[in-house]
């Protein structure tokens, strides 16, 4: 696929939660086979936007589409069924699962965790030696790699991923940072980040969202080279 | 833990009060209360742990099912079948109608009410008072009284059986345990309490919708967004909840009648099981159960004997209606000690 036919893009999209408007005509494209951070300040409505996608918030107008055909509108296990895998902020581990269940519930088709568990295990080794610990007992590094390794388990196109930073320490963010870069060129990523630096050193492509609004979007080499422009979208350096 | 020891080392403190083949009978009578209060209480907890749905209509569908199980048992379709099968096929229905009616409930008319739990717990409520009329208009207000098959049912000059081996061979109604008779079908209760809670257990940890049950209580949403169609299995866990309470109505009916009074009455205590147990677990509600049952029989037994403590000089008597509280007091107790229950999951 081309730039040109990216994997999903938004048009227009406007999501209430309850009364309060919160996506005011998000306009998104996510290119195949690159790496795109979903960047802008708490609030500007980057998670609501993720959750748009899932359909786990349902837009009340405007389009999704991935790979050529509407995702909006349809049941979130539908949504996921096209090849969708969610790592939602929080991690979302099912803490009374074990390691290995919590990636057995995520299979769609028989035979998809034998398929994906060398590579997974190879990814994040932890899973391996931690596999029959129950979810509620991981550090929260494991519990962020644990969650990316669910979103992987299925036959997935696209991962949508939610601050895989937040609230974790930096030594334990380089290891994510490396694993997640192992994945670059193999899978299409949208990424939500407020770590500028792991953002810029994960991604190709940048789309800034302010007050539920696309400010700009376009290739990361030219926030990373002007400090001035990253500043007065982010507003910080 | 901490609770769970004190309790334990109450319960023993009360039993070492009676003789010992006192207590063994209060203990299993207390078992067998405890099963049925656990056929009524797991269902409550699954339900109320995946869906948020506290179900007030489970008690009805205890009832529909012992009416129904009961109708089968006791109609000119089955007389002509042995009363052990008959009675065997008469579960099966209490359990399918519960399952069934359950099943039919949830999708057509608490589905739409997912994001309206004041609304839920109106329809559940509406929904006993409207099954308990149709129930009477097809039963009518008289109880009736259910027999237990041949296989718990024989009589015979050996009777009470003086063992459990014994008893295979003459089917007496009664078995003497530490030389007092107790009823042989009681024990048949507690028997199948245990492969059900067996069988859920294993439902549970071994198989791939026992996996998505056990995280879809913690967190639907995130197994939907793994592409579970968690509506579907809401339904079945609904009639699996509310068949096992359709089997729990038919197995109690031989020892506490088909009545219009057992509805509310067990769903009550099934309530009351899992507030103790902990929402959500079905540990939890099997203890809770357990719980229940063991403090109904003994006050039953302390309402029978009377009060005696070191230094009272008479026995205290005490009123049946205490046996009836006790069960309120100890979930009071337990929610105080630790207000999310025993074994509570549910955040």
């Amino acid at each position: 696929m081309s730039l040109k036919q990216p994997l999903l893009s938004l048009t227009g999209v406007n999501t209430y939660i309850g009364q309060s408007h919160i996506l005011q005509g998000v306009d998104l494209i996510v290119p195949a086979g690159h790496v795109t951070a979903l960047l802008g300040r708490n609030g500007a409505g980057k998670t609501t936007t993720l959750r748009s996608i899932m359909g786990l918030w349902r837009p009340r107008s405007g389009q999704i589409v991935f790979d050529g055909a509407r995702l909006d509108g349809l049941p979130t296990h539908e949504i996921a069924a096209r090849g969708l895998g969610y790592v939602p902020e929080h991690r979302a581990i099912f803490r009374d699962l074990s390691v290995f269940e919590n990636l057995q519930i995520a299979e769609r088709k028989r035979g998809d965790l034998d398929r994906a568990l060398p590579k997974l295990h190879t990814l994040f080794p932890d899973l391996k030696r931690f596999e029959s610990r129950a979810g509620r007992h991981l550090s929260g590094g494991q519990q962020q790699m644990l969650a990316i390794a669910r979103a992987m388990v299925a036959d997935n196109r696209l991962l949508l991923i939610d601050e895989p930073s937040e609230g974790l320490a930096p030594i334990i963010v380089g290891a994510i940072v490396e694993a997640l870069k192992q994945l670059k060129g193999q899978m299409t990523v949208l990424l939500v980040e407020q770590n500028f630096r792991m953002a810029a050193a994960l991604s190709d492509f940048y789309c800034v969202l302010d007050d539920g609004h696309t400010v700009r979007a376009g290739e990361m080499a030219e926030l990373t080279s002007d400090a001035a422009l990253t500043a007065r979208l982010l507003g910080a350096g | 833990m901490i609770t769970l020891g004190i309790l334990a080392l109450v319960l023993l403190d009360l039993f070492a009060r009676f003789e010992p083949r006192v207590a063994v009978s209060i203990l299993l009578s207390g078992l067998t209360l405890g099963a049925i209060y656990f056929l009524v209480s797991s269902g409550l907890s699954l339900i109320f742990g995946l869906m948020d749905v506290l179900n007030f209509a489970h008690g009805v569908l205890f009832m529909a099912g012992a009416y129904i199980g009961y109708a089968f048992y006791a109609s000119g379709f089955g007389q002509s079948m042995d009363s052990n099968l008959r009675f065997l096929i008469a579960i099966l229905v209490g359990g399918a109608s519960g399952a069934l009616l359950g099943g039919i409930m949830e999708f057509a008319l608490i589905r739409p009410l997912y994001q309206r739990p004041i609304y839920q717990v109106l329809l559940t409520l509406g929904l006993t008072f409207v099954g308990t009329e149709i129930i009477k208009a097809i039963w009518g207000t008289v109880g009736y009284f259910m027999e237990t098959p041949k296989f718990f049912n024989t009589n015979s000059p050996n009777c009470p059986s003086p063992s459990l081996l014994d008893f295979l061979a003459d089917n007496c109604s009664s078995i003497l345990i530490l030389g007092r008779p107790f009823p042989s079908y009681r024990l048949f209760v507690i028997l199948f309490g245990v492969l059900v809670f067996v069988g859920m257990i294993t439902l549970l940890q071994k198989t791939r919708i026992g996996i998505v049950i056990r995280a879809g209580v913690q967190d639907a949403e995130m197994v939907q967004a793994l592409g579970v169609n968690v509506r579907r299995v809401f339904t079945g866990v609904f009639a699996l909840g509310t068949g096992l309470a359709g089997m729990g109505g038919v197995i109690a009916a031989p020892i506490i009648g088909v009545n219009l009074a057992m509805g509310q009455e067990f769903l009550l205590q099934g309530f009351i099981a899992v507030v103790i147990g902990g929402m959500g677990s079905l540990v939890g509600a099997t203890a809770g159960a357990l719980l229940l049952g063991l403090a109904r029989a003994i006050g039953d037994q302390l309402v029978l004997s009377g009060l005696q403590l070191p230094w009272m000089e008479q026995a205290l008597s005490l009123s049946p209606s205490i046996a009836r509280a006790s069960t309120v007091l100890i979930m009071a107790l337990v929610l105080l000690v630790r207000p999310a229950g025993l074994f509570g999951k549910k955040d």
